[in-house]
Parts: C-alpha cells; structure tokens; sequence
C-alpha cells in the first residue's frame, strides 16, 4: 500500500496548488469580463461626461471613505448629509462657505439687500452648464419651483418657508401657484429674492443643495430619469460627476471649464462607500483612502497618530423632561437631575469617539452672531455639574414631593445611547441618595414616536441643525410646536422671547435677536431646567496628513470641492 | 419523468408567490417607512404615500405589485439611488454575487474533494488528522472571522492582495472574498468526501475491482469517486444556503457592492421595494437549487422520482 501513497499525496498536493492556482487565473479572464459588465458603466461614461482634456491637469485624486450609500443626486429630493457632500462636488449654489462658515460669491458674484431686509437681488456670474449653456436667473426660479411644488414632495421643501420667501408656505400646500413663489428673475443675470421677513442666515444657506438652480430644459429632457446616473445629468459646480457604482464608489472629475476653476485642487474626488470601518481604517493605513471616519474605541487607539483629526458635528443630545408629568412639575427635582450630570466624563470617558460635554443646548459651532462671536461664547457655559446641589435640590424636591421617586429613562437602543443612560442611572442614583431610576430601551423610530405623544418620563433625544442659526433649536421649544417639543415645555416667556426673534419686533435687528435667543435658552436650561442638554456629538476621523482644505461645517454641507494633496 | 419535473416546478413557482405575499405582508406590517424622518411633517408625508401609491389599500398594493412583476417591473426604489427601476438596481450587485458565490463553490468543491480524498486514502494517519482539523476549522469558524483574518494579514501585513474591492481591479479584490466564502464548502465536502469515501474503499465491489488487478488511479477516480460524489449532492442545498447567508458579511467586510450589502441597507432604510426584490432573488436562488438537487435525484436514482412522483 505504501507503494502507491506517496505519489498520490505528491500528486495530490500538485493538484491543489494547481486547483488554487487555476482560480485564480480563472479569476482573470472572469474579471476582464466584469470591467465590461459592472465596472463598464463607470468607464464608458467617464469619456461621455468629461470635458475635453484639462489644462493644468494635476492626476491627484482623494479617495473619501463614507460609512452611509449615496440616496439620490436630485438635489431637491435628497435628505441624508452624503447625498448633499456629493450634490455639491457637482453642484453651486449662489454663496460658498468658508472655513469659518462665512458665505462668499459663487454663482452669484455679488447681491444687494434691500434696507428692510425683504428683498436680496443676487447678481449672477458668467458660470455655464456642463453642456455649455448659460447659469440664469430662471434656473434658479425653475428650482426652487420645483422645490416647493407639492407634485415634487420634497421633504425640505419647508426651508423656505423657514428664510420667509413669499408665498413659499402656500405654494407647498397647494393654495397659491409656483408663479406666486417670491423668487423672480429681473433677467438672464439678475435674480430677486422677496421675503416676508428678514433672514439673518439667508446667505449662508444658499450654499444648501435645495437651494442649487436646475436647467429647465434638460430637467424636462430626462423625464424620470433625471439624476439617476450620470448620463442624465448636468453640472454647474467645479466637478463632474463621472463614476456611480451604487453600494461602492462615487467619482468626481474636475471641470476644466468651471468659471471658479481652481488649478491646485485635485483632479479626482472618489467617495467610496464602506459600511465596515474596521477594514476602511486598514485600507486607509495601507494608504489607499485617503479620509475615513472613526468609530468608538477607534478613536482612543487613534488620538496620538498623525492625520487624526476631530470634528464637531451640530448635534446635540438632551434629556427633554415631560413637563406632564406631575414629579417633573417639580423645580427641585429637575434641578437636581441638570446638577447630577457629568457631562464632561460622559463625553470624554463613556462615549470616548470626540464628544464634548454640553455647555447649553446650542451646539458649539453652530452659528456665529453678528459681534462675530460664536453662540456659545456670547451665551457661555449654563450647564453645571455639581454633586453637592444635586443631593441638596434632590433633598428639598423629597420634602416637597412627599417621598423618593422612581423614574423611567428613555433611550434608543445604540451602543452609545445605552452607554450614556447607564452612566446617567448610575450618577443619579449616586447623587440624589432615593431617587429610583429605571431603564427604559426602545428602537429609534419607536423612542421617537412614544416621546412625541408624551409617552416617557426622562428620555435622551437628539437634534441636528437644519441651518447655522439657534432658531433652528429655538423653535423646537415653542409651546406651540407639537410636533418637536417632546416634554411640552410651556413658557410664555420663553415664546415670547423666540418669537420676538424670529418674527417680532426685534427679527430686524441683528444684535437684539440674538440677545433675545441667549436670554430664551438661558431661561429654559437654567432657570426652568426643562431642557437637560447631555453632549454635543463629535467626529472622529483619519485624514491623510499630505490632503488638505476638507471644510467642515456642523450646520451645513461639509466641503469636499477645493482640496490639496501634496 | 416530465411529470415528476413538472409538478416540481408547478410547486416552486407557487412557493414563490407565496413569498412575495409573506414579504409584502411583513414589510407592511413592520414599524416605520421609508418616509418617517423625524423632520417630515404629516402633510409631506402623506404626499409622498399619494406619489408612491402607497396610501392604497394592502391587497390593491400586493396585487398591482404581482402583476408588475410579471412584466418585469419591480417598481422604483424609495430610498437607495432614489426613484430608480428596482430591476436595474438589482441587477449589477446580483451578477457580482453570484460570480462570488459561483467561484466560492466551485473553489470550495474542489478544495474539499482534494482534502476529503487525501484524507480517506490516508485514513487514521496525519495527513487524515490535518484534513480533519481544516474542515473543523472551517466548519466551526464564521466566514467574517476569516473574512477579517484575511483582510488582515494577506492584504494589510502582506499586501498580496486589495482589502476593499474596487471595480478598477476587480479579480485582485475578489480573492479574498471568494476564499473567506469557501472555506465553507471546503469543510463540508471534504467531511463528506472522506466519510462517504472510506465507506466505499471498505465495499466488497471495491475489494473485486483491487482483486482484478485494475490500476490504483483508475480504482479511485472510476469507481471509488463516482460512487462517493452522489451523495455529495445532498449537502448542496445546505452549503447554497450558507453561502448565501455568508455573502451578506463577507460582502460587508470587503465592501463588495453584491445583493447581500445591497439588502441589508435597503432593510435599514425600509426601501420596501428593494427589500422584496433582493429577498425574492434569494428566495428564488434557493428553490431553483432545491429544485435542481430534486431533479438531479430523479435522474440518478429512479426510487425517489416514482415514490415523489406518485404521490
């Protein structure tokens, strides 16, 4: 028997590796095969949607890992952060933000403001499609149009509503015609924007891709097939998009013919979708993406390396307390819960991913007012963590209350969240000695539903800005709002000082509204205690130290469009 | 055998049916939409149920849905590449995984047979004990750990291969998914093979074949192999199914753009359209497999045909 084993074995061994070695060759002509099925798209449209070949051409490319797919690239029907990134690669708008989030000309190379503020005539730049027609005026009327008609249920159709454009809220609702819409175009480079009321952050937001033009001509050409690829698409922004392999990459290709063309920014932007971070960071360490993001404990091994980079992002997490329920009701008691919160160890300790303890319920970042200050700056820090007044506030709300009490803590159900509300548990009990706290672990879109109908005692909730404005959190707190204001929070002070804001007497007059939103929030975090803000959330990331000029923005489109690589 | 063949199929195809209506009814009775963002107002909503036909009532829905799709027309997707045709969503991410799949088994089959062969020749000796300890491994450990093993060490330490697929080098980026998907297979035939293997290397018609003096290559691939591959079969479906299953995470770790990553984000976004499309491709790519394994029984052994048949 022993005659015939070993040439077997050996044999055997000879076919396995030659089993492994014909895969992989059988791999090669499969694959070659692939380039002209799923990779085809993507490069034979490359010659189709490119310009001619650029001048000063740089062959740099930044390959951007995201950890959520690409929904939609029709600019008036997007929701989701990623979609408007890339919306903008290929898209303008009539500002731009700087770094500081400071709106300069783009498509509009300057504007007057009327005295009273109603009316913004935008003055246009020599900008073209990339078919090579014209950016007008109707461009930008025939988008916003769209936006507001309610055949296009654009779900951010309200924003403006929310810059007080004449008539945008009837339209929305179908009462009035699109032609009612107070944007007109005075001609081919004039655009005339009329408001119902002063907008301080109105310039700012037209960097927003809701508020980006739309050729009418080819829109109507495409008929539903408009944006679904690049082929049924043209762009009037600095790249072209020239790659869409949905679930995988997003390419964008500079536009030599851009008006605002910029020789020094890469020639190719990618934005590859990666939903796992842990192989992202190792493609990202072997040096073939060049950003990617950092999740939980990631970030802790990370800190020290270079390219490690933090950001903040607008939102914020906060513990609405339920006004309707009768324990609440009590001052004490609330100001005992504000007091017990670390917030500060919450971020650094618990979360660990580049978190900051809330200091109000504005987010640091958000807006800037007109003394040039950040919110935060002018309203300071009106949170406090203090064990002695938690135990003291706790004391006086049980003498008052009749007894301990026991409360529910609502929170969804992500790792962070969790973690969060078992610290919050675990101090409250600590610091209020009898205070009972028990949890309560739900689903998001099921926390969400139950908070909005008052359903929960405490629970953790989060905000994102639509806009880099405090109206954006101060409406949500209005008596009046159903919608958002989960614990029913009801000041008459508190409204009348937002509204006074937002529509009343002082919307006209920069430095007195924004007085006007210190005063509210103080009122309401640290007066009336109803509103607990936790942490403002952060972003933790890897950015290849040889690229440069990514701007952040926490309350608008971060900037992808201008930059670097060494 | 026509009938025996046709009544297979008359059955699969209203088991898929009845998928579609089980899909349907679960994703209409599952919490949530794709339109309930927080910031949606119920006005907006409910224009965006009018636009998408979804505010008819369920059977209305189902039944315009099942004639759709008998046209071929899977509706547009909700969410994911907003407004496009499902059919075309799908298309390009189920070709890739069945090539994956495809390659995997294939890989995994012949791996297996190799390893299950050796080890049946040299049964009870080392090389038994290591074939062994293979398929255990591969049996035992999921297909993300070593989906992560590989991404580690081949393509981060060793840098033989890209970690993350990439449509500019595809066959490079599918090596390691398609050996994370068949280690598997591997496992599970190569068990297969051994043990169905000894059992025929120890047959009396073995014992003549040896005693006529027929040459030991031709023993093993002529008689022994044959008799041991038929019942190979049986772990076909089942292996199918793991495949199908593994896809999903192996297809995340190396962020390949397949019909796995492609459901789980349409299931997240409640892309009810997308959902119901990938769920019936797997669902159709499991009761074709059933069906071919049924037939493929029929063919070789003729008992099951007349019994099944009949009844």
């Amino acid at each position: 028997m022993l005659d015939f084993k070993k040439p077997i074995c050996l044999a055997l061994a000879a076919v396995m590796l030659a089993g492994c070695g014909t895969d992989t060759s059988a791999g090669t002509p499969a694959a070659t095969a692939d380039t002209s099925g799923t990779a085809a798209p993507a490069a034979a449209e490359t010659p189709a949607a490119q310009p001619e070949a650029t001048s000063g051409a740089n062959g740099k490319e930044v390959i951007v890992a995201f950890d959520a797919d690409l929904n939609t690239m029709d600019h008036h029907i997007a929701t989701d952060g990623n979609s408007f990134i890339m919306q903008s690669m290929c898209y303008s708008g009539l500002t731009s933000l700087d770094e500081a989030g400071t709106p300069l000309p783009e498509l509009a190379k300057s504007w007057d403001v009327s005295e009273d503020g109603l009316t913004y005539t935008f003055h246009l730049a020599d900008a073209t499609w990339s078919n090579g027609t014209p950016v007008t005026a109707n461009d930008f009327v025939y988008g916003w149009q769209r936006l507001d008609a309610p055949e296009t249920a654009s779900e951010y159709a309200f924003i403006l509503d929310t810059i007080h454009v004449v008539n945008a809220a009837e339209v929305n609702a179908g009462e009035k015609p699109l032609e009612e819409l107070g944007v007109k175009a005075v001609d081919d480079k004039t655009l005339e924007v009329t408001l119902t009321l002063p907008c301080d952050f109105l310039l700012g937001l037209m960097s927003f891709p809701s508020f980006f033009p739309l050729n009418k001509e080819f829109f109507e050409s495409q008929g539903d097939q408009f944006a679904l690829s690049p082929e049924n698409m043209i762009y009037c922004g600095p790249y072209n998009m020239t790659g869409w392999e949905q679930g995988n990459a997003y390419t964008f290709t500079k536009r030599a013919d851009y008006f605002n063309y910029d020789p020094d920014a890469v020639d190719t932007v990618i934005f590859r979708f990666q939903q796992d971070t842990q192989s992202a960071l190792l493609e990202y360490q072997s040096g073939n993406i060049d950003v990617v993001k950092l999740q939980g404990e990631q970030v802790d091994q990370y800190k020290s390396e270079p390219g490690f980079t933090n950001r903040l992002t607008g939102y914020m997490w906060y513990i609405p307390v339920n006004m309707t329920v009768p324990a609440l009701q009590n001052l004490n008691l609330r100001k005992a819960i504000h007091y017990a919160i670390d917030r500060d160890t919450i971020a650094k300790d618990v979360l660990m991913d580049g978190s900051i303890g809330a200091e109000g319920e504005i987010p640091v970042e958000l807006a800037t007012g007109p003394d040039g200050k950040d919110f935060r700056a002018s309203a300071g820090k009106i949170t406090e963590f203090d064990p002695a007044k938690a135990a003291e506030f706790y004391a006086k709300a049980k003498e008052e209350l009749g007894g301990d009490v026991t409360l529910e803590l609502m929170f969804e159900d992500s790792e962070a969240s969790k973690a969060v509300a078992e610290f919050v548990q675990a101090k409250l009990k600590e610091y209020c000695p009898g205070l009972e706290i028990n949890l309560n672990s739900k689903p998001k879109k099921e926390r969400l539903a139950l908070m909005k109908e008052q359903k929960y005692e405490l629970g953790i909730t989060r905000w994102g800005p639509d806009y880099a404005d405090p109206q954006t959190y101060m409406d949500l707190f209005l008596s009046t709002n159903v919608a958002n204001n989960q614990g029913r929070y009801n000041s008459a002070k508190y409204d009348e000082l937002v509204l006074k804001g937002t529509t009343g007497e002082d919307a006209t007059d920069s430095a007195k509204r924004w007085a006007d939103f210190v005063e509210a929030e103080r009122l309401m975090v640290a007066e009336d205690f109803a509103i607990i803000p936790i942490y403002q959330t952060g972003g933790a990331m890897m950015i290849n130290p040889d690229v440069s000029n990514i701007n952040f923005h926490s309350a608008s489109v971060d900037d992808y469009r201008h930059i670097y690589k060494k | 055998m026509s009938k025996y063949i046709t009544k297979r199929v008359l059955i699969s195809l209203a088991t898929l049916v009845v998928i579609v209506f089980v899909l349907f009814l679960m994703l209409d009775k599952m919490p949530g939409s794709p339109f309930n963002d927080e910031k949606l107002t119920e006005t907006q909503r409910a224009l965006l149920y009018a636009k998408y036909g979804l505010d008819q009532p369920f059977f209305v829905r189902f039944f315009k849905y099942l004639s759709a799709m008998l046209r071929g027309d899977l509706g547009v997707s909700y969410v994911l590449n907003k407004n496009k045709a499902v059919s075309e969503l799908v298309r390009g991410p189920l070709l890739l995984s069945i090539r994956i799949g495809a390659m995997a088994m294939l890989l995994g089959s012949v791996l297996g047979l190799l390893l299950g062969i050796a080890a049946a020749l040299n049964h009870n000796t080392w090389i038994d004990t290591l074939c062994s300890f293979i398929s255990i491994i591969g049996v035992s450990v999921p297909s993300y750990v070593f989906a992560l093993l590989l991404a580690y060490w081949i393509g981060f330490v060793l840098k033989l291969t890209p970690i993350l697929y990439n449509s500019r080098n595809v066959a490079a980026s599918l090596i390691l998914p398609t050996i994370a998907l068949a280690m598997f297979p591997t496992a599970n035939v190569s068990r297969f093979t051994r043990s169905e293997m000894i059992d025929v290397l120890n047959s009396e018609y073995i014992l003549l074949v040896e005693a006529k003096g027929v040459r030991q290559s031709s023993l093993i691939f002529k008689h022994a192999l044959r008799n041991t591959l038929i019942p190979i079969i049986t772990i076909m479906g089942p292996i199918l199914v793991n495949l199908l299953t593994g896809s999903m995470v192996v297809e995340k770790v190396f962020g390949i753009p397949g019909i796995g990553m492609l459901m789980v984000q349409a299931i997240t976004n409640n892309d009810y359209n997308v959902v119901i499309a990938c769920a019936f491709v797997y669902s159709a790519m499991y009761i074709a497999m059933m069906l071919i394994v049924d037939i493929l029984y029929g063919i070789i052994d003729p008992r099951i045909r007349v019994a099944k048949g009949s009844a």
